[in-house]
């Protein structure tokens, strides 16, 4: 497979005829945009921001990264791009493990799906050909099943499912596509255009290929170094050492308790007390941890399998409790069972929906009982039970779960009460609480997906973990260090390497390894220029789409309720004040990108 | 005074909470509480504390849920049993 030839194999669907078409991409995109995320948010731009995301005319598109399923650590990702049904914004989510891999192994570097199928239709896709064939049998089955069906079918070896559950069948609107039973399309309701699609899954089939690089000494030399990097003992990614592979991402659930930056009782307080030790990365590692899985090239194996042993739940075998649902249907539901928690995960992996917005639609429905908005019984906090009950009838839309399958903005609204609704631009908010961690809450609101902790993950400094600490309280600079932060994984996203890889590497790494890879002329410069590049381009569709004054906000209860508890006792989010300085780094009219910020980029 | 320790260090101390005195007081500075647990554990030295007993870059000792390093006086800090301390290695993740 040759990596400097990327852009080349796209695969063009058209569902509603089933005609399958291979065009390259314009070598101006590949150029500008690199791959994966970049790439796939200028196809969608190019469909036309006014698109209904749940009509046939919106696009649906899969792209790798030049990087993607190659012999460079941490490549195991891909991007799915479309305009989102929960936000009404462009939207990218990035999946691990190996069904990256295997479309560059079967030839192919992006597929772009639009129309919809008369009936339910699934892609199958073997040493560059893709055809698409009759899901009528899968159509109705969760995640787990159709992976089994798939494997049946086809054999397991080399065979990657990528599918949505019966959640995107239904057009849940937080329905997430997920591979190989576990690992997720997480954000944006992407499986929900899946499902308006009648689009049921994409297997590959497909052996491991070695990729034919520009220059193959220099891409040697500087793939070692960057191995090197993520192996170096200083750094969280250090295989079985650092606390990124030794508990996953659930290692952060003590230090957020600690801060107050864990939201509590959807974040009316700022801390879970005592009880987060019972939901932690530690408390997992100690009591249910079975294994440690890992994604395509990847050394960290972040990833932790569990088994549940007793209680209702026994039997239970599953990963992952990462850090985002075991605070959402953890801390954020008043839930500190970690057996139910791993439970709902699996619910959600089964019937494909992203937990994030799971548990903060539970957590709004479980304020709006508490004071009296909601008729009939509504739901307790951390009624496990009900939750566990409840995750069906959401997936499913029956009941008030039809309601709930809105995901939490449309919902509160509904209920007469949308200050009940942690989100932004109606995307739930992560687990990181912006009166605790000040960057984090202005990345929240400046994320062009809605809220998001992965689009500008200044975490890692506002903890410490990479150079450049910064103080999580102290508002001032956090508008250039967001700003920063957005553009790095903008590129990290469209090359399309892991973002825990920014853990390790930066700039340099980057550069070097596309140069290498591509033959292109690629400085660490030309890294920062072409992710604010990619940023300002998902601002221009938004702008286009009607996201205006106010769009990039916090829920009121960050910035006119004060913290509760530990460090951030007493803190709000100085938003207005952030926002000022981050549109003077972005050269923003505000929430708008001027026509000359966007020549200047080459965009226009 | 309880220091809790949190991740991989809980493997260094054996437990997640524990009693570290620094002989003589019962109030003292965050620097003479490190030297306290350096000295009880020496596995410590090169993942917790530096040559000089000061704080390693990217590990977070945590006084009242403040991170030392943003204190106005960092590791000249006074604590007692009455402070909450927590420390961790580094951690991150998404």
């Amino acid at each position: 497979m040759e990596l400097a030839g990327f852009g080349r194999n796209v695969v063009h669907v058209d569902l509603d005829t089933g005609a399958t078409r291979t065009r390259p991409a314009p070598e101006e995109w590949v150029a500008k945009y690199i791959g994966a995320r970049g790439l796939g948010v200028r196809y969608v731009l190019e469909n036309g921001p006014q698109v209904d995301p749940l009509s046939p005319d919106n696009l649906l598109c899969f792209f790798n990264g030049p990087l993607s399923g190659s012999e460079a650590s941490m490549s195991g990702r891909w991007a799915c791009v479309t305009k989102s049904p929960l936000t009404g914004t462009v939207t990218d989510s990035h999946q691990g493990g190996w069904t990256a891999a295997r479309l560059r192994w079967a030839g192919l570097d992006g597929l772009v799906f639009r129309g919809r199928a008369e009936a339910p239709v699934y892609v199958f896709i073997e040493a560059g050909q893709v055809e698409v064939r009759d899901a009528s049998e899968v159509w109705g089955k969760g995640i787990h099943a159709t992976v089994r069906f798939f494997q049946e079918r086809y054999g397991p070896k080399d065979l990657s499912v990528c599918a949505i559950g019966q959640a995107g069948e239904k057009r849940n609107r937080f329905a997430a596509w997920l591979n190989e039973d576990d690992r997720a399309f997480g954000r944006g309701g992407t499986a929900a255009v899946g499902g308006s699609k009648n689009l049921k899954a994409i297997v590959i089939r497909a052996a491991r290929r070695k990729s034919q690089v520009a220059d193959t000494e220099r891409w040697k030399q500087v793939r070692r170094q960057a191995l090197d990097t993520i192996r170096d003992e200083k750094n969280i990614t250090a295989p079985r050492k650092g606390g990124l592979s030794v508990y996953g991402t659930n290692v952060l659930m003590n230090i957020t308790n600690t801060i107050g930056a864990l939201g509590t009782r959807n974040s009316q307080q700022t801390s879970f007390e005592e009880r987060a030790e019972r939901i932690s990365g530690e408390y997992v590692e100690e009591h249910i941890l079975v294994g440690n899985p890992t994604c395509h090239a990847c050394p960290v194996a972040c990833k932790k399998a569990v088994e549940i042993r007793e209680g209702p739940y026994a039997g239970l075998k599953m990963e992952s409790v990462e850090y985002e649902p075991a605070w959402s249907l953890g801390a954020n539901c008043d839930n500190d069972d970690v057996a139910s928690v791993a439970k709902l995960i699996d619910q959600c992996n089964d019937f494909g929906m992203d937990p994030i917005e799971l548990g903060n639609v539970f957590s709004m429905y479980m304020e709006a009982t508490e004071k009296g908005f909601v008729q009939g019984p509504g739901l307790a906090w951390g009624d496990t039970e009900a939750m566990v009950a409840l995750t069906e009838e959401i997936a499913l839309r029956q009941g008030v779960g039809d309601l709930l399958a809105e995901g939490p903005a449309r919902a509160a609204e509904k209920l007469g009460h949308p200050e009940l609704s942690m989100t932004v631009k109606g995307q739930a908010v992560p687990a990181y609480d912006p009166r605790g961690l000040k960057g984090m809450g202005l990345g929240y609101a400046t994320s062009n997906r809605g809220a998001c902790h992965l689009r500008a993950y200044v975490a890692a400094a506002e903890l410490g973990v990479v150079p450049g600490e910064q103080d999580p309280l102290e508002w001032r600079g956090k508008g250039e260090l967001v700003k920063t932060f957005q553009d790095l994984h903008a590129f990290s996203d469209s090359l399309d390497l892991c973002k825990f890889s920014a853990f390790a590497e930066g700039p340099e790494e980057y550069a070097a390894q596309l140069a290498a890879a591509l033959g292109r002329d690629f400085g660490p410069q030309d890294v920062m220029d072409a992710g604010e590049r990619v940023y300002n381009l998902e601002r221009h569709f938004n702008n286009l789409a009607g996201f205006g004054a106010g769009s990039d906000t916090l829920p009121d209860r960050f910035t006119r309720e004060p913290s509760t508890h530990a460090g951030s006792k007493g803190h709000v989010s100085e938003l207005g004040e952030m926002l000022a300085e981050y549109y003077a780094a972005r050269g923003w009219e505000e929430w708008v990108v001027p026509d000359e910020k966007l020549r200047s980029l080459g965009i226009l | 005074m309880e220091v809790r320790f949190h991740a991989s260090f809980r493997s260094v101390v054996g437990g997640r909470s524990v009693e570290v005195r620094v002989p003589g007081r019962t109030r003292c500075t965050v620097r003479a509480l490190l030297a306290a647990i350096r000295l009880r554990w020496p596995d410590f030295a090169g993942t917790l504390v530096d040559a000089h007993g000061g704080l390693l870059r990217h590990v977070n000792l945590f006084v009242d849920g403040r991170s030392v390093r943003w204190l106005p006086e960092a590791l000249e800090t006074r604590v007692s049993a009455e402070n909450r301390i927590d420390i961790f290695p580094p951690v991150a993740g998404g």
